[in-house]
Order: structure tokens, then C-alpha cells, then sequence
């Protein structure tokens, strides 16, 4: 009995035997052994969690307050990001300071609490990345727009109403009803004083 | 009743002496040296370096006992080739291969180590000199190679040339590998701040060279290897990488080098180690012949020259090394260059592959005159076939080279030799007649790099010239010890036979149960191919040869080795 009868072969090693081979993973290997890539069709569906990819693409809410400052500024509170693997991100107040173009507001994981801005919209995806808002100018002398990205609170300027959108009842102003009342489908304008409504533009059953 | 035999027939197996004995295959040796395989299952000795001056590069034009450092292969479209050389001063010279040797004055700091092909150009890199591009005419630092980097190694790989273990501007950078522009009308532009991959750089390691294969660049360092695609660098899992970018080679399918472990096979997927069975061997190298070992390729068998190997657990001492490894039967061998008629040191290989037929060489001879006595010898002139030739002449302090055109028209062979024994006491140096040794080639096409010039492999003894016919070296085979009934039997060895191709002249030892070598004859001449050979010591249960092969006219092949015993029963 020789080496080679015992199932060695000419390197001096031992070849799997049919049981061995079939408790390697098959993926695993081509994933190892190939060019570090591994076709779709062989990932379980529903197999990848949120912690197993990168944050730029978990689903996310944020609960960071925003406020129009003027016509080229805004600010945010401190607040959080919670990502859909359970991460809560804490985030620092701040500001956009004097903007002169639309700016676009995110988290970067790698810059800590601190949230970037960027006139460039590439500088905001990535992933390490989270898009939270995009600012843009107002007029002079009115407030600056902001898109908030699963966040309560978006706030537009008057250039970004398109004609016609404001179809519905729409309340302008705060408070519980707020100081304008556009109401299309019945036709008429009621300005309030923040007590009463003053002003009627239109028809209304009973008056005020 | 015929006495029972043993017989070993098949020496197919090659070396192993990692497996012990009771485990070995039946066709496998303990140790062979300077043994080739040319017929299958036999052995015979191998044919040696031929160290004449017409299979090397002159030395005697830029100064007689240089050392070649390092040779590389340029081959053209047209099919000429060109060998460029580096000397152990640094000076460059070339050669067209058929033609003499070109002195391009040019000096480098250290020595090319490393050259590829494109664009009907070779790229020769150093990571100490100017990186060159060389047309078989000019060493160029601006032609296709304006601010390429410096660096230790080079390839060719889908349309571009890469260049690895580089120095940018001053910086070296030992895991970067810079990268050319695609060709723009067959020329090709550097931008090193952006073309370049760094492959897991500052992580002690280094780009040890590179290799195309397949659609991939294999990348090695020392410790690790990876295949790049020209977008992205994937490690290879588990494999470490090579100790001598001379080492690799492209086999069939596979590149085979040298890792700190051993011989490996990287077959585009895994690297496997493939020298276990040598281990010991292995083990034998010192660290300057794993980084100064190189390798060169003849057919499927890979061949490196690893320097000394000395093992003294398993009394291993072969000097001036080589390991040679068959792909498709994994039959390891040994050789030793130590008795050829060559010094050490080796530094690299190449082979030839084109061939002048038309081939003209002239030697040169040189008279001494001392004080007491003085030789002059040789001079001899070959013209084979149709060609013609013309040599330059110079001048040196003390000596006059003479010009010589010779066109010939017919084959002829002329061989003239004095030798004049003198008392003069004048003390004048002359040097008559030659022209510039040629490199030349014939079937035999490779060749080794070392101490004064270039020498052609494989084309020793009886293919020598008459004046380097008295080279002598032997080929040795360790069988191992056998048991011809089973190790529970004691036999009485009554004689052997060894079966030879033709007539020869070999020598022979034995021992019985591992006990002292016994000489069967100090050496024995075979009759009708077969030698015989009488055992002193008879009793045991088994035995072990050792045969020896020596040079001469047509060494014969080992074919058979047959034992006649008489079993006497287990004990």
C-alpha cells in the first residue's frame, strides 16, 4: 500500500470526498475563488438587512426641526436620525448661513454630528451619506424653501407653487386654522386676525 | 525453478522525500541528480552547459571576467531578436541574435531587472536607472517612455504597459503599480499622478512582479497575490505570493514560481503547493538563492536554479542547483551545474527562439611572452553554409585587432592549431586576429546569465567542440529501499542486473537493512547493454541502490534494475 492507493495524489494531498465537497457552500467559494462577485439570482430574497448594507442606502426619519430664517437662510435644531437597522444618530444644531444657490443639506458619518451642506447634489449621496433637505432661495424679503426628507415640516417658497396646485382647502399662516383660508372648491378667501375671521373675499352661508 | 526477481522498471515517479519509504510509490526515487527522463520511464544523464565562446556573449569587448547580471529578449516583428545584457559594471550591450555584439555606451547604475514587449519595442525598467524603451537599436528614455516611472518590474497587459514596485518623481513606492495611456498611433503616454492602483499598500509587503495571464494581471508580492481586471484588484484567497520575479512562468494553462513554501501552481482560481514531495529540498535553499533563483521553461518542464542546496537532517548537499519539476507528470528532479565547465554565480535565463542558420564564428587567440616561458595557442576559424560577414577593427593599449570581411559560398570548415614554447625574456603582449565572438543559436535554445557571459543549456557533451570536449560530471539515482518479498522476509540477495540502452560505463553501490554502502564494483562497463553485478553481503529483508552515469560520447538511459533473491522465510 503506497501513498498514492490511499487516496493521496502526486502534490501529497488529499482530494474532498463527494461529502466534503457538497458542505461547501458553492457561492461561497465561486465568491472567494472568482473575481469577488456573486450573481443576484444566488441571494436569498430577503436575505440582506438593513445592517448588512451601507447607511446612504438604509431607509431612514429624521426629527430635526428646520426654520426658514429669511429669504437666503436656514436653521435646524439638534435632533435624530433613525435608521432602519435600529441606529439613532444624534445631530447638532446649525445653520446654512447666507446660501446663493440651492443647497443641499445631509449627514456624513464620517464628519460626526455636525450636518454638510453642498451646492453640488453628488456631494450628498454616498455611502456613507444621508440626504436630509434641500434649501432653496427665496425672495427678497420672504423666507427660503425647504424640502425635508422623511421629516415633518417642509416649508416652500412661493416660487415653487405651481399653478393650479392649490386646488384644495389650504390654510396659510400658523395657528389651529391659520390667518388665510384659500378655499377653492368653494370659492372664496377668509382672512383671519388670529381670534376671528375678519375678512371675507367671496360667499360664505351665515357670514362669519 | 527460476529464482524469483524484483525489478524496477518505471523511473517515472521522480523524487519524494516527504512520504517515508514503506509509503513511496514503486516508481519514485529518494534522489536524483543531473537525471532527465528522455525516454519515459528511463533516466539518463542530462547534457551539460556548453560553455564555449561561441554560445556567449563577448566579454572581452568591454573587459574579460564580467558577470551578465541580467538578459532579456527582444523580438521584433520581422522575427529578428535581439538579447540585451547588463554587466556587473553596469554596461549595456546587445546583440542581434546571429550577429556580433553592439556597445551601445551606455552605463546604468544597477541592472534591467525586469522587460517586456510592445509595440515592436522592449521596456526595460531599473528601479535605479531611467526607465528605456529599446528598438534594437537605441536605448531611448524618451521614445513611448517620457515620464514613465522608475521601477523594479513590467508588463504588457491589454494595450498598456504597467510598471510595479515603483519610484515617482523620487518616492518610492513599493505597492503601486503605474500604468500607461492606451497607444495613440503606436505611441503611448505616462500620467503617474492618475494612472496607477496602489494593491493594499503600507502593509509591509511588496510587489515582488507581474505576470499576464488569461485576461487577468496576476500581481505578486512576497506574501500575498492578487489579479487585477483593469478596474479592481481581488486577492487571491489563501496564496502567498512569489520570492523572485524570475520564478514565474506560464505552463499550459497555469503559472507556476517559487513561494517561501515551495514550487506553486496558480491555475486562475487557487494556487497549490506542488512541492511537497521535495520538501526537504525546498527547505535546502538559502534565502539569496530564493530571491536570486530564476527558471526557464523547456517544454513542460520547469526549471529553477536556486543556488547551493544544503539539508544536513537528510544529507542534502547539492551545489549550483536546479529543481526541475514536469507539469504534467509531477516528476521532480535535481541537477547540479557545479561540474560544467561554468562558475557561479546564475543570474537569469532567456530563450531563444528564432535561429540563423548562416552562423560564422571566429575565437580569438592571444600570445603572452614572459620573462621564462610563453604558450600560444589556437586559432580556429568555422564557416558553415552561405553568409557573409563583416567585422570592425580596433585598437586597444597593447594589443591590435585585425579587420576581417569574409564572404563565403560553400560549406567549409577550417581548424588550424600551433602551440610554440618559447625562453624569450622580453615581457610583450599580443593579442592577433579576431573578430567579435557571435551570439548564436541552434536547437538548443537556452540559455543561463552568469559569470562571463551568456551559456547555452543543454548542449554539453558530445556536441562540444573538440577544445571543451573534457567536461566532467555524473548523474546519480538514490532508489529507495525496497522490499522485494515483504519487510517480514528474509531473502538472500544473490545478484542484480541493470539494463542499459547501449553500452556503458556506470558505478554502483548497495546496502541491506540500512546498513553500511557496499561498492559492487568501483566501476563496471556494460556488454550488451546489460551490467551485472554480484552482491558480497547477501542476507536481509531488503536492499537500496545507488548508481552513478558519468559524462562521455552518449551516456546510455537507466531502462530496468532486476534483484534475483531467494526468500527464506519470515521472521
Amino acid at each position: 500500500m503506497n501513498y498514492l492507493e490511499l487516496g493521496f495524489n502526486r502534490d501529497i494531498t488529499k482530494s474532498l470526498t463527494s461529502s466534503e465537497e457538497d458542505s461547501i457552500n458553492p457561492e461561497l467559494m465561486d465568491f472567494l475563488l472568482g473575481d469577488g462577485s456573486i450573481g443576484g439570482n444566488k441571494i436569498t430574497a430577503g436575505s440582506i438587512v438593513a445592517d448588512r448594507i451601507s447607511l446612504g442606502t438604509r431607509g431612514f426619519i429624521q426629527s430635526i426641526d428646520y426654520t426658514a430664517v429669511d429669504e437666503d437662510t436656514a436653521s435646524w435644531d439638534a435632533g435624530h436620525i433613525y435608521t432602519e437597522d435600529g441606529t439613532d444618530i444624534t445631530t447638532a444644531s446649525g445653520n446654512t448661513g447666507n446660501i446663493t444657490a440651492t443647497t443641499y443639506l445631509y449627514y456624513d458619518s464620517t464628519k460626526g454630528s455636525t450636518l454638510q451642506k453642498s451646492l453640488t447634489h453628488a456631494d450628498a449621496v454616498g455611502d456613507d451619506k444621508l440626504l436630509l433637505a434641500i434649501i432653496t432661495e427665496g425672495d427678497t424679503g420672504g423666507q427660503v424653501g425647504i424640502q425635508i426628507f422623511s421629516g415633518e415640516g417642509t416649508l416652500i417658497t412661493p416660487g415653487n407653487i405651481i399653478t393650479g396646485v392649490l386646488t384644495a382647502t389650504t390654510q396659510l399662516g400658523s395657528g389651529g386654522s391659520g390667518h388665510i383660508k384659500l378655499d377653492g372648491p368653494n370659492k372664496r378667501i377668509i382672512v383671519n386676525d388670529g381670534s376671528n375671521d375678519r375678512i371675507l373675499i367671496g360667499y360664505q352661508v351665515g357670514g362669519f | 525453478m527460476n529464482q524469483p526477481v524484483f525489478t524496477i522498471e518505471d523511473h517515472s515517479g521522480g523524487m519524494n522525500r516527504f512520504v517515508q519509504p514503506f509509503l513511496l510509490a514503486p516508481n519514485e526515487q529518494i534522489e536524483t541528480i543531473n537525471m532527465v527522463a528522455t525516454e519515459f520511464g528511463g533516466l539518463a544523464l542530462r547534457k551539460a552547459i556548453n560553455p564555449s565562446v561561441y554560445h556567449r556573449i563577448n566579454d572581452d569587448k568591454i573587459g574579460a571576467g564580467r558577470t551578465v547580471h541580467s538578459a532579456e529578449l527582444l523580438t521584433k516583428y520581422n522575427g529578428d531578436q535581439f538579447i540585451v545584457s547588463v554587466l556587473d559594471n553596469g554596461v549595456v550591450n546587445y546583440a542581434k541574435v546571429g550577429n556580433s555584439i553592439s556597445d551601445p555606451s551606455l552605463t546604468l547604475s544597477g541592472s534591467f531587472t525586469d522587460s517586456c514587449m510592445f509595440l515592436d519595442t522592449m521596456f526595460l525598467v531599473s528601479l535605479y536607472d531611467t526607465t528605456r524603451s529599446f528598438n534594437g537599436t537605441d536605448f531611448s528614455t524618451s521614445t513611448n517612455v517620457t515620464g514613465a516611472p522608475k521601477g523594479k518590474f513590467v508588463e504588457q497587459y491589454k494595450a498598456k504597459v504597467y510598471i510595479a514596485n515603483c519610484n515617482v518623481s523620487g518616492t518610492s513606492y513599493p505597492n503601486r503599480i503605474v500604468y500607461s495611456d492606451l497607444p495613440s498611433e503606436d505611441t503611448i503616454a505616462w500620467d503617474n499622478g492618475n494612472n496607477y492602483v496602489d494593491v493594499e499598500r503600507d502593509d509591509g509587503d511588496k510587489i515582488m512582479g507581474m505576470k499576464k495571464f488569461g485576461e487577468r494581471l496576476v500581481i505578486f508580492k512576497e506574501y500575498s497575490m492578487y489579479r487585477y481586471d483593469e478596474s479592481s484588484v481581488y486577492k487571491v484567497v489563501g496564496a502567498p505570493g512569489t520570492v523572485s520575479h524570475r520564478s514565474i512562468e506560464s505552463i499550459d494553462q497555469a503559472l507556476i514560481y517559487l513561494a517561501h513554501d515551495g514550487i506553486r501552481v496558480y491555475d486562475g482560481g487557487k494556487s497549490h503547493l506542488k512541492s511537497r514531495a521535495i520538501q526537504p529540498y525546498i527547505d535546502a535553499i538559502s534565502d539569496h538563492g530564493k530571491y536570486y533563483s530564476f527558471s526557464w521553461v523547456d517544454g513542460s518542464t520547469y526549471n529553477i536554479f536556486v543556488g547551493d542546496l544544503t539539508n544536513q537532517d537528510y544529507d542534502i548537499d547539492i551545489k549550483d542547483a536546479v529543481i526541475s519539476y514536469d507539469i504534467y507528470t509531477h516528476e521532480f528532479r535535481t541537477y547540479s551545474f557545479r561540474n560544467d565547465d561554468v562558475t557561479y554565480p546564475f543570474f537569469d535565463s532567456i530563450s531563444v527562439s528564432n535561429v540563423s542558420t548562416d552562423l560564422t564564428t571566429t575565437s580569438t587567440s592571444t600570445t603572452t611572452s614572459t620573462t621564462s616561458t610563453s604558450t600560444s595557442t589556437t586559432s580556429t576559424t568555422t564557416t558553415m553554409s552561405s553568409s557573409t560577414s563583416t567585422s570592425t577593427t580596433t585598437t586597444s593599449s597593447s594589443t591590435t585587432t585585425t579587420s576581417t570581411s569574409t564572404t563565403s559560398t560553400s560549406t567549409t570548415t577550417t581548424s588550424t592549431s600551433t602551440t610554440t614554447t618559447s625562453t624569450t625574456t622580453t615581457t610583450t603582449s599580443t593579442t592577433t586576429s579576431t573578430t567579435l565572438p557571435y551570439v548564436t543559436y541552434d536547437s538548443k535554445k537556452h540559455f543561463i546569465a552568469g559569470y562571463l557571459g551568456l551559456y547555452n543549456l543543454n548542449n554539453g557533451y558530445n556536441e562540444r567542440d573538440s577544445a571543451n570536449e573534457s567536461i566532467t560530471y555524473s548523474g546519480e539515482i538514490l532508489y529507495p529501499h525496497v522490499y522485494p518479498t515483504n519487510p517480514e522476509t528474509i531473502n538472500t540477495f544473490d545478484r542484480a542486473n541493470i539494463y542499459l540502452s547501449r553500452a556503458g560505463n556506470i558505478k554502483a553501490k548497495y546496502r541491506i537493512d540500512e546498513n553500511e554502502w557496499i561498492d559492487i564494483n568501483t566501476q563496471v562497463t556494460g556488454k550488451d547493454n546489460v551490467v551485472s553485478l554480484k552482491f558480497n553481503t547477501k542476507r536481509g529483508r531488503g536492499i537500496q541502490f545507488w548508481i552513478e552515469t558519468m559524462s562521455g560520447a552518449e551516456p546510455p538511459v537507466i531502462r530496468r534494475l532486476a534483484i534475483f533473491l531467494k526468500p527464506e522465510g519470515q521472521q
